[in-house]
């Protein structure tokens, strides 16, 4: 009920809801702004990169990272297999990434508030709930809000699917869209029948022409206005390029991750981030399972499954998986119970996230779902903490502000806290 | 008058059906000019420069001087219909002696189609109208109708909020479906929008900034406590608006015992006396209106067209209610009403204030109360007079937008230049209206610009003279165990793969050829790239996984394919918004249009510079034509014609000596003539001159 101006939740609430002068009002407004505080720059990052895997439509948790393969009813037609971390059960759709375990963890008793796929996304993407008043940006721009560059190529790349809007973030932290990975961006080469040194020249007479033109007037976006230009020219020169081709890996590294965009989206995911891309966001679709859920688990688990077993075994094999981390998540789970058309609705009382690399701890699982699947059993998790988990391995206080174009301090994490035990030092 | 009134309507209906395709031209033809009779003060523009040389002298301002000819031409041309003029547009300005110049301009301009289309677009992101869905497209075109009817302003608003019956067609009741009738988005949505206020905080909590009670929150949502959407089981039919017995508004809240809270008006009603003289002049317009607008109902019940035939209520989805009962409500809304009159009404000085500053804002870069929807005591305007005066001018004019917007324009406050680089007070300048303030292009501003520019809105290559070859995989789907008749889905162009269309397996690559011969699809085909450039659109069905993998077997097919590439484009106040978010409008920040305060995003992005620099449309534009008029001047000697012609389409202005000069020495080094004026094209199209309005 209070979801509104979550962000004031750190004033001394009782004093703003007193407050009904207007001059009280105008005190207040200034001590809020002066709460603004970036305690972000003397924090050590553990890591520097996030892959995040968006499964949308509300991935099943009981048929994936957390099976009760002690009640049938619950189980359905999927048995538990173990995996290379001791104790740790995955569905049995997933025999690569169980393959992987031992690089990963898992939290079991992440829980929503949303049962709607857009409100839920948005809760989970964001870690706040959907207001008419404000557009909270997603956990991509958030990121790239806080970290500098790094390299010619976007901050922020979403693959095979769009990330949530900026919101008050901005333009700048938008991410940078991939349709499909494999398939050339239309806009990073010059259009047919222009050649390099036309289009140079033509840059170079827009840096005169701008230059003649600012030297009489000016605006405070001038110089960023052409600074995208430069940007744009950089990119579409940059060696950096040739991380979108695909083709440059082995045969055999491309099966690995599976004939699929999804696959491809991973394999993609993981270049970009070796040529310095912050953060990642790979999606799929199509885990909204009403019907026919064992079937569908069972095609999803085969484009996902040796897709996460590669990313995964390849990241830490280059020893890449110490700085990047990876994170799956949904926007909820499904009914442990097996409707009438074998199928699963929304359920967002507990489900699961799977998390890996970055310096977080590896081949443990954090929080437990009950006997029934149905709710959190102990150390429930919110999507705050998720994104405050995040936050803190990139060395980004999550409870820095930032003001919305209107002047609103909000928080980069609404409520949440890092979730210490996967915490390593 | 009303001969005009009806053609204005016709054009404007019938190009908004055919929005989804691709090559019609943008309007560029000559406007009639009808100078309308003016009932406002006839020194309105005079008494605002005044009101602004007031405040900047107790800051110790001096405003600076008013622009030239070609940027006042440029600039309202912007203001009032979207784009920049084209080069006959120029030309006719210049033939008007020099002191009528600019008010005939502004005449043309306000009665032209294409503005319209250009403030229909200003309506759509202030009311967050998404015009991809139903009943958005039906409050789209209520917008657009209204506007080309020159209703007043408190009309629309009143249709809006009391709309009642049948959501079909161009209806104002799409206000409500857009909330889904839901009371507290209503209310919040109908004072931010009209009142510029922002209660909605005050939904969960008293509003910490403001003054705002939550039960003065509530009382307005009550208003809207009875409002009632029934949707029709059948999909043909649209959804109906009514009002039901039960409020649904409760005090205290979350108690489900409480009562049903009355609704009560919390914003401040000005005593009659003192709006006397502007209801005087008000009412001394209306008195001298011609018959034919008179015919126009202003009452609200009658402001929908309540439903007539007894079948159309047959779909109701609706288990308590009877026929009878139904057919009842849907005439009437009278909570509603009443607060349809109490935001309209003169008394209520926020609603004429509200639009005012809005109008203000979208033309001098900035609100006299800023931001434009933040209205109260801690934000109090920059100039209170100003906008008392702006208000009640407006409320004089009854609510006409044309003459707001006509007044605005004719002050030098409007007309001034920017202020210099180096000015020491730059920004106090702008901030206090004595210099006008580089604004940038908007989304639609940038697209239409280039094209009417780059002559794109009619091909401008004889047929033929650009052939491409584009190589692509197609999809081909069949069923695995097909029943008989067999039907398998049609094999689509990349583009659009959606497996929607059906034909015969056996005829599946005759399909294909048939397909690539269809010069409109070409057509469509390349809008599909260019204009919706939605890669996810683009791309989502070519991978197996997405499709019920079952029932089909898919077929990859790779074609090689030759086009005539010779595109045209219309205008982008026409395209349903918002545009996908990968589209050029969105990218260049078109508003997403989906919260209350959502607005345009004026910031410069990597992905801007790319689709300039990459995309078709500036390249196209830049591209040189035979069927052009530049093309002709390409074949003389002498290329200063060609040079003018070039500037004049693109920045609406002569080129200086050293312009002429440095256009020359570029020529000189190019391959050809022709690359070389394109590539002149391309850096005017592309500089922080076109756009920055001047």
């Amino acid at each position: 009920m209070d979801y509104c101006c979550n962000s004031y939740k750190t004033m001394t609430r009782r004093n703003v809801l007193q407050a009904t002068g207007a001059g009280l009002a105008t005190l207040l407004t200034m001590s809020v702004r002066s709460l603004v505080v970036h305690a972000g720059q003397d924090r050590k990052a553990a890591a520097d990169h996030v892959i995040l895997l968006w499964m949308s439509g509300g991935m099943s948790h009981v048929d994936t990272f957390d099976p009760k393969p002690d009640n049938a009813a619950i189980a359905g037609e999927f048995k538990s297999i173990n995996t290379s971390a001791d104790g740790i059960q995955l569905g049995e759709i997933l025999p690569l990434t169980a393959k992987q375990m031992k690089h990963a963890s898992l939290v079991r008793s992440l829980h929503g508030a949303e049962g709607d796929h857009g409100r839920a996304t948005y809760n989970l993407l964001t870690n706040y709930r959907m207001t008419p008043q404000l557009v909270h940006p997603s956990l991509g721009s958030v990121v790239v809000s806080q970290l500098a560059q790094q390299g010619d190529l976007p901050a922020f790349v979403s693959v095979s699917g769009r990330a949530l809007s900026s919101g008050y973030l901005g333009q700048k932290c938008e991410a940078y869209y991939i349709g499909s990975a494999g398939t050339p961006d239309p806009y990073a080469k010059l259009p047919d029948g222009l050649t390099h040194i036309r289009a140079n020249k033509r840059l170079e007479l827009l840096q005169q022409m701008n230059k003649q033109y600012a030297s009489t007037r000016t605006d405070d976006l001038f110089d960023a206005t052409q600074g995208t230009y430069a940007a744009a020219d950089k990119f579409m020169h940059s060696p950096a390029l040739k991380a979108f081709d695909l083709d440059a890996e082995k045969p055999e590294t491309r099966a690995a991750y599976g004939d699929s965009s999804f696959g491809r989206g991973c394999l993609l995911a993981r270049r970009l981030v070796d040529e310095g891309v912050r953060f990642v966001q790979v999606n799929l679709g199509g885990f909204d399972t009403h019907s026919n859920n064992f079937t569908t688990m069972r095609r999803l688990g085969g484009i996902i499954d040796p897709a996460i077993g590669s990313l995964l075994s390849d990241l830490a094999a280059s020893g890449k998986l110490d700085r990047t981390l990876v994170l799956m998540m949904s926007e909820f789970g499904r009914t442990p119970t097996i409707n009438s058309n074998a199928g699963r609705d929304h359920h967002p009382g507990v489900f699961s996230a799977l998390l890996a690399g970055g310096g977080l701890k590896k081949g443990t699982v954090f929080g437990a779902s009950d006997a029934d699947a149905r709710k959190p059993k102990d150390q429930p998790v919110t999507p705050g903490d998720i994104h405050a988990t995040i936050c803190h391995q990139l060395g980004i206080d999550p409870e820095t502000r930032v003001e919305t174009p209107l002047g609103r301090p909000m928080r980069l994490v609404d409520e949440g806290t890092p979730i210490k035990s996967l915490l390593t030092g | 008058m009303a001969v005009r009134r009806l053609r204005v309507f016709t054009v404007s209906l019938g190009a908004c059906t055919l929005i989804a395709a691709a090559a019609f031209s943008l309007r560029t033809e000559t406007f009639a000019a009808t100078p309308a009779k003016s009932e406002r003060r006839s020194n309105a523009p005079q008494h605002i420069d005044v009101l602004i040389a007031d405040a900047a002298k107790s800051k110790n301002l001096t405003p600076l001087p008013i622009c030239d000819d070609p940027a006042f031409l440029r600039r309202a041309t912007l203001d009032l219909i979207g784009r920049i003029p084209t080069y006959d547009e120029y030309q006719l300005f210049f033939k008007d002696p020099a002191p009528q110049r600019r008010e005939n301009l502004l005449q043309r301009l306000l009665n032209s189609p294409a503005f319209v289309d250009r403030w229909s677009v200003f309506f759509g992101e202030m009311l967050n109208v998404r015009s991809r869905e139903e009943y958005g497209r039906g409050l789209d075109l209520f917008i657009r109708k209204s506007l080309a009817d020159k209703k007043p302003y408190d009309q629309m608003a009143r249709e809006m909020i009391s709309a009642a019956g049948s959501t079909k067609g161009a209806q104002p009741a799409g206000f409500l479906l857009a909330e889904n009738g839901d009371p507290f988005q209503l209310a919040a949505k109908t004072t931010h929008v009209f009142l510029g206020t922002r209660i909605s905080c005050a939904q969960c909590h008293n509003h910490p900034f403001d003054t705002w009670k939550r039960r003065q929150f509530y009382g307005v949502a009550a208003y809207f406590g009875k409002t009632r959407l029934y949707f029709p089981n059948d999909q043909a039919n649209a959804p109906v608006v009514t009002d039901d017995q039960n409020n649904v508004v409760h005090w205290p809240p979350n108690n489900k015992k409480a009562p049903p809270l009355d609704p009560a008006w919390p914003f401040p009603v000005e005593s009659k006396t003192n709006l006397q003289e502007v209801l005087d002049r008000r009412n001394a317009k209306l008195e001298a209106r011609t018959a034919d607008e008179i015919l126009v109902d202003r009452s609200p019940a009658s402001s929908s067209s309540p439903l007539r035939k007894d079948n159309d209520f047959a779909y109701l989805d609706s288990a308590r209610d009877t026929m009878e009962d139904a057919a009842e409500k849907i005439r009437l809304a009278p909570t509603r009403d009443k607060l349809a009159e109490l935001v309209t009404s003169a008394q209520n000085r926020l609603f004429a204030e509200t639009f005012a500053n809005r109008l203000w804002a979208e033309l001098l870069g900035r609100g006299i109360v800023n931001p434009v929807d933040d209205f109260r005591a801690d934000n109090p305007p920059s100039n209170p007079a100003l906008l008392k005066f702006l208000g009640e001018e407006f409320v004089a004019s009854d609510y006409d937008i044309r003459a707001v917007l006509h007044t605005i324009m004719l002050t030098q406050t409007y007309q001034r230049i920017h202020a210099s680089a180096d000015s020491p007070n730059r920004k106090l300048l702008e901030e206090n209206f004595c210099a006008a303030p580089l604004r940038r292009m908007f989304a639609e501003q940038v697209y239409d610009s280039i094209v009417v520019a780059g002559h794109l809105t009619r091909p401008k290559h004889r047929p033929g003279q650009n052939l491409r070859q584009v190589s692509e995989t197609l999809v081909i789907a069949r069923e695995k165990n097909p029943p008989a008749p067999e039907k398998p889905v049609a094999p689509q162009p990349a583009e659009k793969m959606t497996p929607t269309e059906k034909a015969p397996a056996e005829n599946a690559d005759a399909e294909i050829d048939d397909l690539l011969s269809n010069p409109e699809e070409k057509v469509k085909m390349l809008a599909g790239v260019e204009m919706l450039a939605d890669p996810q659109e683009v791309l989502k069905p070519t991978t197996p996984e997405r499709r019920p993998a079952k029932d089909y077997t898919y077929e990859y097919k790779r074609i090689t394919r030759v086009y005539d590439f010779n595109p045209s484009f219309s205008t982008a106040f026409e395209i349903r918004a918002p545009a996908p978010p990968e589209h050029f409008l969105r990218q260049f920040g078109q508003s997403p249009r989906q919260l209350l305060g959502d607005q345009r995003d004026q910031q410069p992005a990597l992905r801007q510079a790319l689709i300039l620099m990459n995309g078709d449309l500036a390249n196209e534009a830049a591209r040189l034509g035979e069927l052009e008029p530049l093309f002709r001047l390409l074949a003389e000697e002498n290329l200063q014609p060609a040079i003018r012609r070039i500037y004049i389409d693109i920045l609406t202005r002569e080129p200086t000596a050293a312009e002429h000069a440095s256009a020359q020495s570029l020529l000189a080094t190019a391959a050809t003539r022709a690359d070389s004026l394109s590539d002149l094209r391309w850096t005017l199209l592309n500089s922080l001159e076109f756009r920055y309005l001047p």
